[in-house]
């Protein structure tokens, strides 16, 4: 926000407002924070990771307050018709992963595991499990493990025992460094598709080049910087204003594009024609509306079928390779395939 | 074959969970306290052993001091066992600390004042765990780890060897623990202690230096744990302190007494789960729950309940008694005085204010459930919030699938909480005190598990909308636009349920069932020679307190207007009691404190919150204080300081 205001000069030289509140993932404070940000005359509301945003979701809507972008972790976040997402959680890694998996790898059996939490088992489910099927692949084995899982080693005997050519894991980034220790350990060689905070360097370093080396993950950008505007105002200003501590891979770009969009939906309207109505409308309206460092988004309600909010569930797919992430695939379009 | 080899995958996981629980065995055989903050002692003592690691600083575990030291120069790394002996070092300071500070204080207050402490231990590890690593947080790298990996074949199966490595350190501390106990001795008066500290006085043994001694150890085993087992099961605040769940599992089929039967049982729970995950993958009609983490603790609940009495009680000096309860006087006076002040708050606070007096009725009326079965009767169940959350999604499912109207959908639902808190308090009656507490904190897991991640009953996909509650066409819903959220009319809505259930619970207490259950409460044996059926006097307890936790979750559904299984974890439980306990748990002032308390409740309306790190820090902390200082409550402590200084001013007057 230290960035629109200073290096921007806000909203045609008015300041944008920013108005922090923290839910402790605590239902009681969500609704609170929503409940106190209406009190205050917020025009819009943007999102972290917030696992109890069940709290806050109703109150945004009664109120009319959009909710735009965020880390959709939540059912939620993810049908609620006033929230806007320049993302495709879960379910939109899952599709792109079956859909790679099975079109361009061409496998033919694969596992499928997930945390046995409903947000995440969702995607695996209706979206992964389901999007095979449709492409022909029938040979799917469904592994559900605990969170509080203790070991990966019973999971990946499973998930091996079928000799699969894809391995798709949905799960939550805690999950990433001992999944993937282990099945180096396992001497796993199928493909093994992973959610996007899996590329984090310091997993890869915790783990050893061996571990990653291989492996496929979804992400929401370009990976590359030097022709990509828009990932080195973001290096600027993470320079400038930023936690030198915070890793640059991190939430931080998610919610620096979620900013980024807002601010271009206010410019748009006006400083004097922002309220949450026109908010409301411009987003709504949006169809191929540019986003800062992601695909273009498009808020019909229609990109995810049964998701209205995922706006933008375009994925890229990247590789480990060499010690670095090597980006595979151009945007999948994943509504595209949904709605095939 | 496949079976055998899968239960032989599992013993990894096994190896995981037994190394946690034989701390957690060895915390309770020195001191009588079933730490539930030993996982995350470990987890702290781990992160201190990465930043050794990894930046050769030592992360000080103390709230307002600096947040690291550097030990060594900035171009130096220690090694990995220089890394360990200091964390080795730290974890038996902070061990000596924590039972020094807090649990020596407690060691002739009651259980409960016991677990409420290791709760606030629990708050604060995680509080400064957070605010040590800062933004860097889950994503801090992480060292090699210390056991090697090679693969090995086990009967047809691939073995990272990290895992029998765990599994064979393990045997060896169950050994050396087990012969500790049996032919030093150290360990033989640390075991007549258990039994008897007036004997081990009168032999010449110091109790407090026994369980100082223990508990450094046990520190000690909870930091080497956890930083073997990072590796295998990933390192994460948040999760890696919940895997006191299965370690007390463990510990309680152990009996709280073996370390070899500890050991096996925690051996035999990863077994199991590596099994059923077996099970549940080759045989499609098994119904898609989750299994693996709900059925074993589910298992355990049944065997303990045929087992009877599961752990041993120490022969402490003084036997902790629960606080005085005191019998509700003014009843009509208080009902009318506090129904007035909260109507006038609803019709003239902010939206907040109102907001944080609504949430602390909801609470209180849960804490209610806690006040009744464990103030009054003494059976300290760890389940409300499960109990809860039966409540709330059931009478979303009357409502919606199967039109089931106001008001009678919530009080089916809480006939429904009602009858699983019979099914799972039949069984229980036969057990009692702390173990009670571990087979409820079981049974809590289990439905949370197994029932509430129920889609069918979550409503899966569509997630489950609360429909708005109305009696004869009037609106008593909760959603407003603008300030008019939270409406008045569902606050007095809650104030009515509220206040009858006081009325209900307080008349109860006073009179001839009230005194069965203190008669319980206090000698069960007693109880029953004075001709009071005990069981049946703990049953009915668990029917009135269940559905008093049934019907609040309702009352908490309305007031989320979306529900989620997040809601209702065991921790929910755990902080309640612990809240309860603070206000004063054997009184129905107690309820209202907790209420008052509640995170987004009226203290908080009234100071804010951060939220931060600090914060969580600071109430753990603050729990520590206030259990140490008033053991019996917050309550109970101003009438005491009341009651002296009258006796002060009569004696002068």
């Amino acid at each position: 926000m230290k960035f629109i205001n200073n290096e921007l000069g806000g909203v045609d030289g008015r300041p944008i407002q920013f108005e922090p509140c923290i839910s402790t993932f605590s239902v009681e404070k969500s609704q609170a924070c929503a409940q106190e940000l209406v009190q205050k005359g917020a025009v819009t509301v943007t999102g972290g990771i917030d696992i109890s945003s069940n709290g806050s979701i109703p109150i945004l809507e009664q109120n009319q307050v959009p909710m735009i972008g965020g880390v959709p972790v939540n059912n939620d976040e993810m049908i609620s018709p006033i929230s806007f997402q320049f993302s495709g959680g879960s379910p939109g890694a899952m599709v792109a992963f079956a859909h790679y998996a099975a079109e361009t790898q061409g496998a033919k059996k694969v596992a499928v595991i997930y945390g046995d939490y409903p947000p995440i088992k969702l995607a695996a489910v209706d979206y992964g499990v389901a999007e095979l099927n449709r492409l022909g692949v029938t040979d799917v084995t469904e592994i559900a493990y605990p969170i509080l899982s203790t070991d990966f080693l019973p999971v990946l005997t499973r998930a091996q025992e079928n000799h699969p050519d894809a391995i798709i894991l949905s799960a939550a980034d805690t999950a990433c460094a001992p999944a993937m220790r282990t099945a180096k350990d396992l001497g796993i060689t199928a493909t093994m598709y992973l959610v996007g905070a899996c590329a984090a360097p310091s997993i890869a370093d915790e783990i050893g080049e061996a571990a990653v080396a291989g492996r496929i993950f979804n992400v929401e950008g370009p990976i590359t910087v030097d022709h990509n505007v828009d990932a080195q105002i973001y290096g600027a200003a993470v320079a400038k204003y930023g936690d030198p501590s915070l890793p640059a891979a991190s939430a931080g770009t998610v919610s620096f594009r979620n900013i980024m969009n807002i601010y271009s939906l206010m410019k748009d309207l006006g400083p004097n024609n922002i309220s949450r109505q026109s908010l409301l409308g411009a987003v709504r309206a949006a169809v191929d509306r540019p986003s800062f460092n992601g695909h273009a988004y498009t808020c019909d309600g229609k990109q995810v079928p049964n998701l209205p909010a995922l706006c933008a569930p375009q994925e890229i797919l990247a590789i480990h390779e060499n010690g670095t992430l090597r980006q595979l695939t151009d945007w999948i379009d994943v509504p595209a395939i949904l709605n095939n | 074959m496949v079976y055998v080899q899968y239960l032989l995958l599992g013993l990894g996981s096994g190896a995981v969970i037994a190394a946690l629980a034989l701390g957690v065995l060895l915390t309770y055989r020195a001191s009588g306290v079933v730490n539930f903050a030993h996982a995350a002692l470990g987890m702290y003592l781990a992160y201190t052993y990465i930043a050794l690691r990894q930046h050769g600083e030592l992360l000080i575990p103390i709230l307002g001091l600096p947040g690291s030291i550097n030990l060594f120069p900035s171009d130096v790394k220690p090694t990995w066992a220089t890394a360990f002996a200091i964390t080795m070092l730290m974890a038996a300071l902070i061990g000596f600390v924590v039972y020094w500070l807090v649990f020596r204080p407690l060691r002739n207050a009651p259980a409960v004042a016991k677990v409420v402490a290791s709760l606030g231990l629990f708050l604060y590890l995680l509080g400064i765990t957070h605010q040590r690593l800062g933004s860097q947080g889950a994503a801090l790298a992480k060292p090699k780890p210390i056991l090697p990996s090679n693969v090995v074949n086990l009967v047809g199966v691939k073995v990272p060897s990290d895992r029998l490595w765990l599994l064979a350190l393990v045997l060896i501390v169950t050994a050396l623990l087990a012969a500790l106990f049996h032919f030093s001795r150290f360990g033989l008066a640390t075991r007549a202690a258990a039994e008897s500290e007036k004997g081990a006085v009168l032999l010449g043994h110091s109790p407090d230096r026994l369980a100082a001694i223990n508990w450094i150890i046990a520190s000690m085993l909870a930091g080497a744990a956890v930083i073997l087992i990072a590796p295998i099961s990933g390192l994460d605040p948040g999760v890696t302190a919940l895997l006191i769940i299965p370690a007390l599992a463990a510990a309680l089929l152990g009996g709280f007494r073996s370390f070899t039967l500890t050991m096996l049982a925690g051996l035999a729970i990863g077994m199991a789960q590596s099994e059923i995950l077996n099970l549940r993958t080759q045989f499609g009609w098994i119904p898609d729950l989750n299994w693996q983490a709900g059925l074993p603790l589910l298992i355990i609940v049944v065997i303990m309940a045929l087992r009877g009495e599961r752990i041993p009680s120490r022969g402490s000096l003084h036997h902790g008694r629960f606080p005085v309860s005191p019998t509700p006087r003014h009843l009509g006076w208080w009902v009318t005085a506090g129904s007035a002040v909260i109507i006038s708050g609803l019709f003239t606070l902010d939206s907040s204010w109102r907001q944080g007096l609504i949430v602390s009725m909801v609470v209180a009326l849960i804490a209610l459930s806690i006040v009744l079965l464990t103030g009054y009767v003494g059976q300290i169940s760890l389940m409300p919030f499960a109990l809860a959350g039966i409540g709330a999604f059931t009478m979303i499912k009357l409502t919606t699938d199967f039109g089931v109207p106001f008001p009678f959908a919530p009080i089916l639902a809480a006939l429904v909480a009602t009858a699983l808190g019979l099914i799972i308090g039949i069984p229980a009656s036969r057990v009692r005190g702390i173990n009670l507490a571990i087979a409820t904190l079981a049974a809590a897991t289990a439905v949370e598990e197994l029932i509430l991640n129920w889609s069918w009953l979550t409503g899966g996909l569509a997630g489950s909308s609360v429909p708005r509650p109305r009696l004869f066409g009037i609106d008593l819903g909760v959603g407003a636009t603008g300030s008019d959220f939270p409406r008045p009319a569902f606050g007095v809505m809650c104030l009515v349920v509220l206040m009858a259930t006081v009325i209900v619970v307080a008349n109860l207490r006073r009179g001839s069932t009230g005194l069965r259950w203190l008669a319980v409460r206090s000698n069960e044996r007693a109880a029953s020679a004075a001709g009071t059926d005990v069981r049946r006097t703990k049953i009915e307890a668990f029917a009135i307190s269940s559905f008093i936790a049934g019907l609040g979750g309702t009352l908490l559904a309305y007031q989320y207007e979306t529900l989620s299984v997040n809601s209702f974890g065991v921790f929910a439980s755990l902080a309640l009691l612990a809240t309860t306990y603070l206000g004063g748990i054997a009184s129905i002032g107690g309820a209202f404190v907790a209420g008052a308390i509640a995170d987004g409740g009226i203290v908080t309306a009234a100071i804010g919150s951060t939220g931060s790190g600090a914060t969580y820090a600071v109430n753990g902390l603050a729990l520590m204080a206030i259990v140490v200082l008033y053991p019996n409550g917050l309550l109970a402590g101003i009438r005491a300081g009341t009651s002296a200084i009258r006796r002060r001013v009569s004696r002068y007057s």
